[in-house]
């Protein structure tokens, strides 16, 4: 692992002011709302988004400026960059959730509320795959398109299935739901982690489907990153 | 003389990451024959909650001098999900829950299939269900006892679901709260 990659992966997003606005935005409100319900359930969907923050044009983003043709002068290969930027995604991801759940544990328990901490551990797990899921989607949409356009990709992708989401249901199309229910699972990849601390039956269709979609999303992106061509040229 | 160039790991920058395909295609497979298996056999959720149709429940609390515990839920409503994982999945909670109602499970299914049936649609009106999940306990004589809108966490929802009905049962044959 080269601890450098992930150390100026990291302090690149955490100087940007929007990335750290964004962040924010979808930190506090949740922290908020668990303190005040007294209830932890609010901070199990932040680690997705705190992913996608990151993560978004962990790969265009540097193309467009420059960066990119600077960095892959020195002897790194172009897989180790685009794993160590998901991995660095999901660390901090995974990271921030647990400074929440630490933060809305205490508020509980200064309401006198005890937190059951299989709970809190069933969480940290399924914050760490949502994590993963999402930044791996993020960065493989990320070697398509220059600057930020894989956030356009997404939320467009996001919105269409949507729209034929609501059409399948309208018109009671089986098929239409069924599958944009497999494309929102693979734009948000999510594992629940309750079949192991709660005894709900193990699905190892859930298990193999976010598996797959992280190695395929990884894969795709590092064969486009590979074949992408890189202008050293100005401009 | 010039220092000594540092040891720099050689081979092609660009290499495609074969094993990472190999898992990928293996997962994938796994993914479709799984996905098939679980069609055909859906892993079937731990019967924890003796769930007791709306119909029969009136006679059954009348029979064990329960109340009754309205679930008004919904298939794409988060909190009730979340309760269900928490409360209705966890064999010590759904037994402590058992032991002091008659549960029944209310699924609105009005934007899934664009109505309900004629008893969910009534069980909702007398309730004034306007957000799910809605819990309401009734007494034996049909009357609301107390209810909550929304999920207030499993061990509130238990702990209330003691309180009240314990409460009911004070008063034999009163519905009404004794400490209101």
């Amino acid at each position: 692992m080269n601890r450098t990659l992930l150390v100026a992966f990291l302090r690149q997003r955490f100087t940007s002011p929007m990335r750290v606005g964004l962040l924010l935005i979808v930190t506090v409100f949740p922290l908020g709302a668990a303190i005040l319900a007294n209830n932890l359930a609010t901070l199990a969907g932040p680690a997705s988004a705190i992913a996608l923050i990151l993560s978004a044009g962990a790969i265009g983003q540097d193309v467009s400026s420059g960066t990119l043709q600077l960095l892959l002068v020195r002897p790194v290969s172009r897989p180790s960059v685009l794993l160590h930027r998901w991995l660095a995604s999901v660390i901090a991801a995974v990271g921030i959730t647990i400074v929440l759940l630490l933060l809305a544990t205490v508020a509980l328990l200064a309401h006198k509320t005890q937190p059951n901490a299989l709970d809190l551990v069933r969480m940290v797990l399924e914050a760490a795959c949502s994590a993963a899921g999402s930044a791996a989607v993020m960065v493989m949409l990320s070697t398509l398109v220059g600057g930020i356009g894989d956030v356009g990709l997404f939320v467009a992708a996001v919105i269409v299935t949507q729209m034929f989401s609501g059409l399948a249901m309208l018109e009671h199309w089986d098929v239409l739901a069924r599958a944009c229910n497999e494309v929102q699972g693979v734009l948000s990849p999510q594992l629940s982690w309750a079949w192991m601390l709660h005894g709900t039956p193990l699905s190892w269709f859930a298990i193999t489907s976010w598996a797959s979609t992280v190695t395929l999303a990884l894969a795709v992106g590092i064969a486009r990153f590979n074949r992408r061509e890189l202008s050293y040229a100005a401009g | 003389m010039p220092p000594a160039e540092r040891a720099t790991p050689s081979g092609p920058s660009r290499r495609d990451p074969l094993v990472l395909w190999i898992v990928a295609a293996v997962l994938l497979v796994a993914r479709v024959a799984t996905g098939i298996y679980e069609e055909k056999h859906p892993p079937t959720k731990p019967d924890l909650m003796s769930w007791v149709p709306a119909d029969a429940a009136p006679a059954q609390s009348a029979a064990t001098n329960k109340p009754i515990l309205y679930d008004f839920s919904a298939a794409w409503c988060g909190p009730c999900q979340t309760m269900e994982r928490e409360v209705f999945e966890d064999r010590k909670l759904a037994s402590s829950i058992s032991t002091f109602v008659v549960p029944v499970h209310v699924v609105d299914r009005s934007r899934e299939d664009g109505h309900n049936s004629a008893l969910v649609d009534s069980l909702q009106r007398v309730h004034g269900v306007n957000a799910f999940p809605t819990l309401v306990i009734v007494g034996a004589d049909g009357k609301a006892i107390d209810h909550i809108e929304g999920y207030p966490g499993a061990h509130e929802f238990v702990g209330w679901v003691a309180t009240t009905s314990t409460k009911s049962r004070l008063v034999p044959g009163t519905p009404k709260p004794m400490f209101p």
